[in-house]
Protein backbone atom coordinates (compact mmCIF):
# COMPACT_ATOMS: atom_id res chain seq x y z
CA UNK A 1 0.00 0.00 0.00
CA UNK A 2 1.40 3.35 -1.11
CA UNK A 3 0.55 6.72 0.40
CA UNK A 4 0.45 8.56 -2.93
CA UNK A 5 0.66 7.72 -6.59
CA UNK A 6 1.55 10.70 -8.80
CA UNK A 7 0.65 10.35 -12.47
CA UNK A 8 2.85 12.38 -14.82
CA UNK A 9 6.56 13.24 -14.62
CA UNK A 10 6.42 16.79 -15.98
CA UNK A 11 7.35 19.78 -13.82
CA UNK A 12 4.18 19.76 -11.70
CA UNK A 13 4.28 16.00 -11.11
CA UNK A 14 7.96 16.17 -10.20
CA UNK A 15 7.38 19.03 -7.78
CA UNK A 16 4.47 17.37 -5.99
CA UNK A 17 6.37 14.05 -5.76
CA UNK A 18 9.43 15.56 -4.13
CA UNK A 19 7.36 17.70 -1.74
CA UNK A 20 5.40 14.67 -0.56
CA UNK A 21 8.48 12.45 -0.25
CA UNK A 22 10.11 15.22 1.79
CA UNK A 23 7.14 15.08 4.16
CA UNK A 24 7.93 11.39 4.66
CA UNK A 25 5.27 9.77 2.49
CA UNK A 26 5.71 6.68 0.36
CA UNK A 27 5.43 8.12 -3.19
CA UNK A 28 5.30 6.39 -6.57
CA UNK A 29 5.77 8.56 -9.67
CA UNK A 30 4.44 7.14 -12.94
CA UNK A 31 5.69 8.54 -16.26
CA UNK A 32 4.67 7.14 -19.64
CA UNK A 33 7.80 8.41 -21.43
CA UNK A 34 11.27 6.98 -20.91
CA UNK A 35 12.59 10.19 -19.37
CA UNK A 36 11.35 12.75 -16.86
CA UNK A 37 10.70 16.44 -17.49
CA UNK A 38 7.62 16.29 -19.68
CA UNK A 39 7.08 18.93 -22.30
CA UNK A 40 9.87 21.12 -20.92
CA UNK A 41 12.46 18.92 -22.62
CA UNK A 42 11.37 20.36 -25.95
CA UNK A 43 10.98 23.96 -24.70
CA UNK A 44 14.61 24.90 -25.24
CA UNK A 45 14.07 28.67 -25.15
CA UNK A 46 14.71 30.67 -21.98
CA UNK A 47 12.23 32.47 -19.75
CA UNK A 48 11.39 29.76 -17.21
CA UNK A 49 12.03 30.18 -13.51
CA UNK A 50 12.15 33.97 -13.20
CA UNK A 51 9.56 33.86 -10.44
CA UNK A 52 10.71 30.78 -8.50
CA UNK A 53 14.46 31.10 -8.97
CA UNK A 54 15.04 34.70 -10.01
CA UNK A 55 16.80 33.71 -13.22
CA UNK A 56 15.78 32.97 -16.76
CA UNK A 57 16.29 29.26 -17.44
CA UNK A 58 15.58 27.07 -20.45
CA UNK A 59 12.93 24.34 -20.20
CA UNK A 60 15.42 21.48 -19.78
CA UNK A 61 17.33 23.49 -17.14
CA UNK A 62 14.14 24.22 -15.21
CA UNK A 63 13.08 20.55 -15.45
CA UNK A 64 16.49 19.42 -14.24
CA UNK A 65 16.06 21.26 -10.93
CA UNK A 66 12.92 19.27 -10.19
CA UNK A 67 14.31 16.01 -11.57
CA UNK A 68 17.23 16.39 -9.13
CA UNK A 69 14.83 17.06 -6.27
CA UNK A 70 12.88 13.89 -7.01
CA UNK A 71 16.07 11.86 -7.36
CA UNK A 72 17.31 13.33 -4.07
CA UNK A 73 14.23 12.08 -2.24
CA UNK A 74 13.01 8.54 -1.78
CA UNK A 75 10.54 8.52 -4.69
CA UNK A 76 9.82 5.28 -6.52
CA UNK A 77 10.07 6.44 -10.15
CA UNK A 78 8.54 4.21 -12.81
CA UNK A 79 9.33 5.19 -16.39
CA UNK A 80 7.51 3.88 -19.46
CA UNK A 81 4.53 3.26 -17.22
CA UNK A 82 1.24 4.08 -18.89
CA UNK A 83 -1.79 4.28 -16.62
CA UNK A 84 -4.47 2.01 -18.00
CA UNK A 85 -7.09 2.67 -15.35
CA UNK A 86 -7.72 4.12 -11.91
CA UNK A 87 -10.57 2.96 -9.71
CA UNK A 88 -11.61 3.89 -6.22
CA UNK A 89 -12.97 1.19 -3.97
CA UNK A 90 -13.62 1.42 -0.26
CA UNK A 91 -11.60 4.59 0.03
CA UNK A 92 -8.52 3.23 -1.76
CA UNK A 93 -7.25 3.79 -5.27
CA UNK A 94 -6.43 0.87 -7.52
CA UNK A 95 -4.11 1.85 -10.38
CA UNK A 96 -3.35 -0.44 -13.31
CA UNK A 97 -0.21 0.42 -15.30
CA UNK A 98 1.11 -1.02 -18.53
CA UNK A 99 4.88 -1.09 -19.07
CA UNK A 100 6.82 -2.66 -21.96
CA UNK A 101 7.42 -5.64 -19.67
CA UNK A 102 4.23 -6.16 -17.73
CA UNK A 103 0.87 -5.07 -16.46
CA UNK A 104 1.07 -4.01 -12.84
CA UNK A 105 -1.38 -3.09 -10.15
CA UNK A 106 -0.79 -0.54 -7.42
CA UNK A 107 -2.84 0.35 -4.39
CA UNK A 108 -2.69 3.82 -2.91
CA UNK A 109 -4.45 5.96 -0.35
CA UNK A 110 -4.37 9.01 -2.59
CA UNK A 111 -3.58 9.93 -6.17
CA UNK A 112 -2.31 13.12 -7.82
CA UNK A 113 -3.02 13.69 -11.51
CA UNK A 114 -0.32 15.77 -13.17
CA UNK A 115 -1.03 14.83 -16.76
CA UNK A 116 -1.11 18.30 -18.26
CA UNK A 117 -2.85 19.29 -21.43
CA UNK A 118 -3.03 18.49 -25.13
CA UNK A 119 -3.07 20.65 -28.23
CA UNK A 120 -6.26 21.38 -30.08
CA UNK A 121 -6.13 19.95 -33.58
CA UNK A 122 -7.48 20.79 -37.03
CA UNK A 123 -10.64 18.79 -36.50
CA UNK A 124 -11.64 20.92 -33.51
CA UNK A 125 -11.62 24.20 -35.42
CA UNK A 126 -13.54 25.14 -38.53
CA UNK A 127 -11.00 24.56 -41.25
CA UNK A 128 -11.94 23.20 -44.64
CA UNK A 129 -10.36 21.85 -47.76
CA UNK A 130 -8.65 18.56 -48.46
CA UNK A 131 -6.57 16.59 -45.99
CA UNK A 132 -3.05 16.62 -47.40
CA UNK A 133 0.09 15.84 -45.41
CA UNK A 134 2.03 18.81 -44.09
CA UNK A 135 -0.41 19.93 -41.39
CA UNK A 136 1.08 19.93 -37.90
CA UNK A 137 0.33 21.19 -34.43
CA UNK A 138 2.86 23.69 -33.07
CA UNK A 139 3.96 21.36 -30.27
CA UNK A 140 4.71 18.59 -32.74
CA UNK A 141 6.87 20.96 -34.79
CA UNK A 142 8.68 22.12 -31.65
CA UNK A 143 9.43 18.48 -30.86
CA UNK A 144 10.58 17.72 -34.43
CA UNK A 145 12.95 20.70 -34.50
CA UNK A 146 14.37 20.56 -31.00
CA UNK A 147 14.69 16.84 -30.38
CA UNK A 148 15.12 15.48 -33.91
CA UNK A 149 16.48 18.44 -35.88
CA UNK A 150 13.79 18.12 -38.53
CA UNK A 151 12.03 21.11 -40.14
CA UNK A 152 8.42 20.58 -41.25
CA UNK A 153 8.79 22.45 -44.53
CA UNK A 154 10.25 25.49 -46.23
CA UNK A 155 7.31 27.82 -46.64
CA UNK A 156 5.23 27.80 -43.55
CA UNK A 157 1.91 29.27 -42.52
CA UNK A 158 1.20 29.36 -38.80
CA UNK A 159 -2.43 29.66 -37.77
CA UNK A 160 -2.94 31.13 -34.31
CA UNK A 161 -1.11 33.82 -32.39
CA UNK A 162 -0.57 31.92 -29.15
CA UNK A 163 2.66 31.35 -27.27
CA UNK A 164 3.62 27.98 -28.73
CA UNK A 165 3.04 29.28 -32.27
CA UNK A 166 5.19 32.34 -31.68
CA UNK A 167 8.00 30.35 -30.10
CA UNK A 168 7.92 27.87 -32.97
CA UNK A 169 7.94 30.76 -35.48
CA UNK A 170 11.22 31.95 -33.97
CA UNK A 171 12.76 28.46 -34.10
CA UNK A 172 11.71 28.15 -37.76
CA UNK A 173 13.11 31.57 -38.58
CA UNK A 174 16.42 30.91 -36.83
CA UNK A 175 16.78 27.44 -38.32
CA UNK A 176 16.44 29.03 -41.73
CA UNK A 177 13.13 28.27 -43.44
CA UNK A 178 12.32 30.23 -46.60
CA UNK A 179 9.19 32.03 -45.49
CA UNK A 180 6.87 32.27 -42.51
CA UNK A 181 3.49 33.92 -42.31
CA UNK A 182 1.59 33.99 -39.06
CA UNK A 183 -2.15 34.62 -39.17
CA UNK A 184 -4.68 34.89 -36.35
CA UNK A 185 -8.23 36.21 -35.92
CA UNK A 186 -7.53 38.47 -32.93
CA UNK A 187 -6.48 42.11 -33.08
CA UNK A 188 -3.07 41.25 -31.64
CA UNK A 189 -1.17 38.09 -30.69
CA UNK A 190 -3.10 36.16 -28.05
CA UNK A 191 0.02 34.88 -26.31
CA UNK A 192 2.25 36.71 -23.87
CA UNK A 193 3.50 40.15 -24.96
CA UNK A 194 7.10 39.17 -24.28
CA UNK A 195 6.82 36.37 -26.82
CA UNK A 196 5.36 38.75 -29.40
CA UNK A 197 8.41 40.95 -28.84
CA UNK A 198 11.22 38.42 -28.73
CA UNK A 199 9.85 35.84 -31.16
CA UNK A 200 8.06 37.88 -33.84
CA UNK A 201 8.83 41.61 -33.64
CA UNK A 202 12.57 41.09 -33.01
CA UNK A 203 12.96 39.32 -36.36
CA UNK A 204 10.26 41.10 -38.37
CA UNK A 205 8.46 37.84 -38.99
CA UNK A 206 5.39 38.69 -41.11
CA UNK A 207 2.01 38.42 -39.40
CA UNK A 208 -1.59 39.21 -40.28
CA UNK A 209 -4.13 39.92 -37.54
CA UNK A 210 -7.85 39.44 -38.24
CA UNK A 211 -7.08 36.68 -40.71
CA UNK A 212 -7.84 32.97 -40.67
CA UNK A 213 -7.07 29.94 -42.80
CA UNK A 214 -10.38 28.94 -44.35
CA UNK A 215 -9.20 26.03 -46.47
CA UNK A 216 -6.08 23.94 -46.69
CA UNK A 217 -5.40 23.12 -50.33
CA UNK A 218 -3.35 20.33 -51.88
CA UNK A 219 -3.73 16.84 -53.17
CA UNK A 220 -1.22 14.68 -51.32
CA UNK A 221 0.84 17.50 -49.85
CA UNK A 222 -0.07 21.00 -48.77
CA UNK A 223 0.21 23.38 -51.74
CA UNK A 224 -1.52 26.48 -50.46
CA UNK A 225 -4.04 27.86 -48.02
CA UNK A 226 -7.02 30.07 -48.63
CA UNK A 227 -6.75 33.04 -46.30
CA UNK A 228 -9.69 35.26 -45.52
CA UNK A 229 -9.98 38.42 -43.43
CA UNK A 230 -12.36 38.36 -40.49
CA UNK A 231 -14.25 41.07 -38.62
CA UNK A 232 -14.25 41.70 -34.89
CA UNK A 233 -16.57 38.74 -34.34
CA UNK A 234 -14.21 36.54 -36.35
CA UNK A 235 -16.75 36.35 -39.20
CA UNK A 236 -15.14 36.06 -42.66
CA UNK A 237 -15.44 39.17 -44.82
CA UNK A 238 -16.63 38.19 -48.33
CA UNK A 239 -14.33 39.24 -51.15
CA UNK A 240 -11.14 39.14 -49.07
CA UNK A 241 -10.24 35.54 -49.97
CA UNK A 242 -6.67 35.03 -51.07
CA UNK A 243 -4.70 31.96 -52.13
CA UNK A 244 -1.33 31.85 -50.37
CA UNK A 245 1.27 29.26 -51.39
CA UNK A 246 3.01 27.22 -48.72
CA UNK A 247 4.17 23.65 -48.10
CA UNK A 248 3.14 23.29 -44.50
CA UNK A 249 0.54 24.56 -42.08
CA UNK A 250 1.18 24.75 -38.35
CA UNK A 251 -1.73 25.05 -35.97
CA UNK A 252 -1.29 26.90 -32.73
CA UNK A 253 -4.93 27.02 -31.75
CA UNK A 254 -4.91 26.42 -28.05
CA UNK A 255 -4.31 23.85 -25.36
CA UNK A 256 -6.92 21.83 -23.50
CA UNK A 257 -6.48 20.18 -20.09
CA UNK A 258 -6.37 16.43 -20.46
CA UNK A 259 -9.17 15.77 -18.01
CA UNK A 260 -10.86 12.73 -19.59
CA UNK A 261 -8.97 10.37 -17.26
CA UNK A 262 -10.24 12.14 -14.17
CA UNK A 263 -13.75 12.13 -15.59
CA UNK A 264 -13.50 8.34 -15.86
CA UNK A 265 -12.84 8.29 -12.14
CA UNK A 266 -16.01 10.32 -11.58
CA UNK A 267 -14.50 13.78 -11.07
CA UNK A 268 -16.55 16.76 -12.20
CA UNK A 269 -15.11 18.95 -14.94
CA UNK A 270 -15.47 22.73 -15.26
CA UNK A 271 -16.79 23.52 -18.74
CA UNK A 272 -14.97 26.85 -18.76
CA UNK A 273 -11.46 25.65 -17.90
CA UNK A 274 -12.04 22.12 -19.31
CA UNK A 275 -10.08 21.00 -16.24
CA UNK A 276 -11.37 19.20 -13.16
CA UNK A 277 -13.18 21.25 -10.53
CA UNK A 278 -10.91 21.66 -7.55
CA UNK A 279 -10.95 23.14 -4.07
CA UNK A 280 -8.36 25.43 -2.50
CA UNK A 281 -6.09 22.42 -1.82
CA UNK A 282 -6.42 21.18 -5.41
CA UNK A 283 -8.57 18.22 -4.46
CA UNK A 284 -11.06 17.21 -7.17
CA UNK A 285 -14.66 16.24 -6.42
CA UNK A 286 -13.39 12.70 -5.79
CA UNK A 287 -12.02 12.59 -2.23
CA UNK A 288 -8.30 11.82 -2.20
CA UNK A 289 -7.82 12.53 -5.93
CA UNK A 290 -5.85 15.72 -6.53
CA UNK A 291 -4.89 17.60 -9.65
CA UNK A 292 -1.96 19.95 -10.36
CA UNK A 293 -0.38 22.03 -13.14
CA UNK A 294 -1.79 22.52 -16.62
CA UNK A 295 -4.41 19.87 -16.05
CA UNK A 296 -6.30 22.41 -13.92
CA UNK A 297 -6.18 25.12 -16.55
CA UNK A 298 -3.59 26.43 -18.97
CA UNK A 299 -1.07 28.47 -17.02
CA UNK A 300 0.93 31.13 -18.87
CA UNK A 301 3.93 30.36 -16.87
CA UNK A 302 5.49 27.11 -15.65
CA UNK A 303 6.43 28.75 -12.34
CA UNK A 304 2.73 29.24 -11.57
CA UNK A 305 1.87 25.71 -12.70
CA UNK A 306 4.53 24.29 -10.40
CA UNK A 307 3.38 26.43 -7.46
CA UNK A 308 0.06 24.54 -7.55
CA UNK A 309 2.07 21.46 -6.57
CA UNK A 310 3.25 23.00 -3.31
CA UNK A 311 -0.32 23.74 -2.20
CA UNK A 312 -1.56 20.37 -3.47
CA UNK A 313 1.15 18.61 -1.43
CA UNK A 314 -0.27 20.31 1.68
CA UNK A 315 -3.72 19.13 0.65
CA UNK A 316 -2.57 15.54 0.19
CA UNK A 317 -0.89 15.67 3.59
CA UNK A 318 -4.10 16.93 5.22
CA UNK A 319 -6.06 14.18 3.48
CA UNK A 320 -3.65 11.44 4.52
CA UNK A 321 -3.62 12.66 8.12
CA UNK A 322 -7.45 12.86 8.16
CA UNK A 323 -7.22 16.55 8.90
CA UNK A 324 -9.43 17.86 6.12
CA UNK A 325 -12.87 19.01 7.21
CA UNK A 326 -14.89 20.05 4.20
CA UNK A 327 -17.73 21.99 5.75
CA UNK A 328 -17.77 25.25 3.76
CA UNK A 329 -18.73 24.31 0.21
CA UNK A 330 -18.47 27.86 -1.14
CA UNK A 331 -18.56 28.06 -4.92
CA UNK A 332 -16.29 30.48 -6.78
CA UNK A 333 -17.57 31.62 -10.17
CA UNK A 334 -16.45 34.00 -12.93
CA UNK A 335 -18.37 37.24 -13.44
CA UNK A 336 -19.31 38.70 -16.84
CA UNK A 337 -15.83 40.07 -17.53
CA UNK A 338 -13.96 36.97 -16.45
CA UNK A 339 -13.59 33.72 -18.39
CA UNK A 340 -12.35 31.25 -15.80
CA UNK A 341 -11.78 30.99 -12.06
CA UNK A 342 -9.81 28.38 -10.13
CA UNK A 343 -10.26 26.94 -7.58
CA UNK A 344 -13.96 26.46 -8.21
CA UNK A 345 -14.79 25.95 -4.54
CA UNK A 346 -13.54 26.56 -1.03
CA UNK A 347 -14.06 23.63 1.31
CA UNK A 348 -12.11 24.19 4.46
CA UNK A 349 -11.89 26.80 7.20
CA UNK A 350 -8.21 26.19 7.84
CA UNK A 351 -5.64 28.47 6.25
CA UNK A 352 -5.95 32.23 6.33
CA UNK A 353 -5.49 33.05 2.69
CA UNK A 354 -5.54 31.21 -0.60
CA UNK A 355 -4.68 32.00 -4.20
CA UNK A 356 -7.28 32.43 -6.91
CA UNK A 357 -6.30 32.41 -10.56
CA UNK A 358 -8.63 34.01 -13.07
CA UNK A 359 -8.46 34.80 -16.75
CA UNK A 360 -10.05 38.14 -17.68
CA UNK A 361 -12.40 38.24 -20.67
CA UNK A 362 -11.62 41.90 -21.38
CA UNK A 363 -8.67 44.19 -21.81
CA UNK A 364 -8.64 47.16 -19.43
CA UNK A 365 -6.30 49.70 -17.82
CA UNK A 366 -6.51 50.24 -14.04
CA UNK A 367 -9.43 47.83 -13.53
CA UNK A 368 -10.93 46.94 -10.18
CA UNK A 369 -11.01 43.25 -9.30
CA UNK A 370 -14.03 42.51 -7.13
CA UNK A 371 -14.91 39.54 -4.97
CA UNK A 372 -18.71 39.63 -4.67
CA UNK A 373 -21.60 37.78 -3.13
CA UNK A 374 -25.31 38.52 -3.63
CA UNK A 375 -24.43 41.76 -5.38
CA UNK A 376 -22.26 42.99 -2.52
CA UNK A 377 -18.52 43.58 -2.80
CA UNK A 378 -16.66 41.59 -0.14
CA UNK A 379 -13.16 42.64 -1.17
CA UNK A 380 -11.59 44.49 -4.05
CA UNK A 381 -8.21 45.46 -5.40
CA UNK A 382 -6.86 47.47 -8.32
CA UNK A 383 -4.65 46.08 -11.07
CA UNK A 384 -2.67 48.23 -13.47
CA UNK A 385 -3.75 46.38 -16.59
CA UNK A 386 -5.58 43.16 -17.41
CA UNK A 387 -6.06 41.30 -20.68
CA UNK A 388 -7.23 37.84 -21.76
CA UNK A 389 -3.58 37.04 -22.61
CA UNK A 390 -2.52 37.21 -19.00
CA UNK A 391 -3.73 34.89 -16.26
CA UNK A 392 -4.22 36.89 -13.05
CA UNK A 393 -3.69 35.81 -9.47
CA UNK A 394 -5.22 37.31 -6.35
CA UNK A 395 -5.04 36.30 -2.74
CA UNK A 396 -8.34 36.04 -0.83
CA UNK A 397 -8.77 35.90 2.95
CA UNK A 398 -11.01 33.05 3.99
CA UNK A 399 -12.71 34.93 6.79
CA UNK A 400 -14.47 37.30 4.36
CA UNK A 401 -16.09 34.29 2.65
CA UNK A 402 -17.56 32.63 5.72
CA UNK A 403 -21.31 32.27 5.49
CA UNK A 404 -21.42 32.83 1.72
CA UNK A 405 -22.60 30.20 -0.75
CA UNK A 406 -21.64 31.57 -4.11
CA UNK A 407 -18.86 34.07 -4.67
CA UNK A 408 -18.27 35.88 -7.97
CA UNK A 409 -14.88 37.14 -9.15
CA UNK A 410 -15.21 39.99 -11.64
CA UNK A 411 -13.28 42.82 -13.28
CA UNK A 412 -14.72 46.31 -13.75
CA UNK B 1 18.94 63.57 -32.06
CA UNK B 2 16.50 61.78 -29.88
CA UNK B 3 14.66 58.69 -30.93
CA UNK B 4 11.43 57.28 -29.52
CA UNK B 5 10.51 53.65 -29.52
CA UNK B 6 7.99 51.31 -27.95
CA UNK B 7 8.95 47.78 -26.95
CA UNK B 8 7.26 45.07 -24.94
CA UNK B 9 9.21 44.09 -21.86
CA UNK B 10 10.44 40.48 -21.94
CA UNK B 11 11.66 40.19 -18.37
CA UNK B 12 8.51 38.53 -17.05
CA UNK B 13 5.10 37.39 -18.36
CA UNK B 14 3.43 40.72 -17.60
CA UNK B 15 4.98 42.19 -20.74
CA UNK B 16 4.80 45.90 -19.85
CA UNK B 17 4.72 48.32 -22.76
CA UNK B 18 7.89 50.33 -22.38
CA UNK B 19 8.22 53.71 -24.00
CA UNK B 20 11.83 54.56 -24.68
CA UNK B 21 13.21 58.04 -25.26
CA UNK B 22 16.67 57.47 -26.62
CA UNK B 23 19.10 60.36 -26.36
CA UNK B 24 22.51 60.28 -24.79
CA UNK B 25 20.67 58.57 -21.99
CA UNK B 26 17.69 56.26 -22.34
CA UNK B 27 14.56 57.29 -20.46
CA UNK B 28 12.11 54.45 -19.78
CA UNK B 29 8.42 54.89 -19.08
CA UNK B 30 5.65 52.34 -18.61
CA UNK B 31 7.73 49.90 -16.58
CA UNK B 32 6.39 48.53 -13.30
CA UNK B 33 9.60 47.37 -11.75
CA UNK B 34 13.33 47.86 -11.63
CA UNK B 35 14.00 44.98 -14.02
CA UNK B 36 11.76 46.72 -16.55
CA UNK B 37 13.77 49.91 -16.30
CA UNK B 38 17.04 48.02 -16.72
CA UNK B 39 15.60 46.16 -19.67
CA UNK B 40 14.32 49.35 -21.30
CA UNK B 41 17.70 51.02 -20.96
CA UNK B 42 19.42 48.01 -22.46
CA UNK B 43 16.88 47.88 -25.31
CA UNK B 44 17.53 51.53 -26.05
CA UNK B 45 21.29 51.08 -26.18
CA UNK B 46 21.73 47.58 -27.53
CA UNK B 47 18.98 44.92 -27.53
CA UNK B 48 20.38 41.62 -26.29
CA UNK B 49 18.94 38.10 -26.34
CA UNK B 50 19.75 34.57 -25.24
CA UNK B 51 19.93 32.38 -28.37
CA UNK B 52 18.50 28.85 -28.00
CA UNK B 53 19.16 26.22 -30.64
CA UNK B 54 20.32 22.63 -31.01
CA UNK B 55 23.43 20.82 -32.23
CA UNK B 56 23.77 17.28 -33.55
CA UNK B 57 24.75 14.75 -30.92
CA UNK B 58 26.12 11.25 -31.52
CA UNK B 59 25.30 8.15 -29.48
CA UNK B 60 22.57 9.82 -27.44
CA UNK B 61 18.87 9.20 -26.86
CA UNK B 62 17.90 12.11 -29.12
CA UNK B 63 19.54 13.20 -32.38
CA UNK B 64 19.80 16.77 -31.05
CA UNK B 65 21.20 18.40 -27.95
CA UNK B 66 19.60 21.70 -26.84
CA UNK B 67 22.18 24.45 -26.36
CA UNK B 68 22.08 28.18 -25.73
CA UNK B 69 24.35 31.17 -25.39
CA UNK B 70 25.43 31.35 -21.76
CA UNK B 71 24.64 35.05 -21.65
CA UNK B 72 22.54 37.25 -23.85
CA UNK B 73 24.20 38.55 -26.99
CA UNK B 74 23.48 41.46 -29.28
CA UNK B 75 20.28 40.96 -31.29
CA UNK B 76 22.22 41.88 -34.45
CA UNK B 77 24.51 38.92 -33.85
CA UNK B 78 21.78 36.28 -33.53
CA UNK B 79 22.02 35.17 -37.16
CA UNK B 80 25.84 34.96 -36.93
CA UNK B 81 25.52 32.74 -33.88
CA UNK B 82 23.08 30.48 -35.69
CA UNK B 83 25.47 30.16 -38.63
CA UNK B 84 28.42 29.39 -36.35
CA UNK B 85 26.47 26.66 -34.56
CA UNK B 86 25.13 25.09 -37.74
CA UNK B 87 26.84 21.83 -38.61
CA UNK B 88 28.38 21.49 -35.16
CA UNK B 89 28.45 17.92 -33.85
CA UNK B 90 29.10 16.73 -30.29
CA UNK B 91 29.39 13.27 -28.79
CA UNK B 92 27.56 11.89 -25.78
CA UNK B 93 27.95 11.89 -22.84
CA UNK B 94 27.25 15.57 -22.25
CA UNK B 95 26.51 17.25 -18.97
CA UNK B 96 24.33 20.27 -18.41
CA UNK B 97 26.44 23.42 -18.56
CA UNK B 98 29.22 21.83 -20.66
CA UNK B 99 30.77 24.37 -23.00
CA UNK B 100 30.03 23.32 -26.57
CA UNK B 101 31.61 26.35 -28.29
CA UNK B 102 33.99 28.58 -26.34
CA UNK B 103 33.50 31.90 -28.08
CA UNK B 104 30.67 31.91 -30.55
CA UNK B 105 30.83 34.20 -33.59
CA UNK B 106 33.28 36.60 -31.94
CA UNK B 107 30.85 37.51 -29.15
CA UNK B 108 33.20 36.13 -26.46
CA UNK B 109 30.14 34.33 -25.09
CA UNK B 110 30.18 30.53 -24.88
CA UNK B 111 27.45 28.18 -26.08
CA UNK B 112 26.50 25.70 -23.35
CA UNK B 113 24.52 22.46 -23.14
CA UNK B 114 21.06 22.87 -21.59
CA UNK B 115 20.82 19.31 -20.28
CA UNK B 116 22.62 16.06 -19.57
CA UNK B 117 22.58 13.51 -22.34
CA UNK B 118 24.03 10.13 -21.56
CA UNK B 119 25.78 7.80 -23.98
CA UNK B 120 23.46 5.04 -25.09
CA UNK B 121 25.41 2.93 -27.57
Amino acid sequence: MKDVVVIGGGPSGLAVSSELAKKGYDVVLLERNDELGGLLQQCIHDGFGTDLFGESLSGPEFADIFISRVRGEDVDIKLEAYVRSVNKEEGLFNIVTVTPKSVEELEARSVVYAIGCRERNQFEIKIGGTRPSGVYTAGTVQRLINLYGILPGKDVVILGGGDVGMIVARHLFLEGVNSILMVYPEEFFSGLPRNAQQCILDFDIPYRPRTIVRDILGDKKVKAVELVDVDEDWEPIPGTEEIYHCDSVILSVGLVPYSEKLEDLGARVDKKTSGPMINEYFETTVDGAFSVGNLIQIFDYVDDAVKTSFTAAEGVERYLENESKKDLGIELKPGDNVRTVTPQRVDERTGEKFSVFFRPAIEKEDPKVEVMSKGEVLESCVKRYVSPSILEEISISKDILLGEEEVIIDVR
Amino acid sequence: MSDEREVLCIRCPKGCRLELKIDEEVIVEGNQCRAGEDHGKQEGREPKRIVPTTVKIKDARWPRLPVRTKESISLDKVKDVMEAVEGFVVEAPIEKGDVVIKDVAGTSVPVIAERDMEKIR
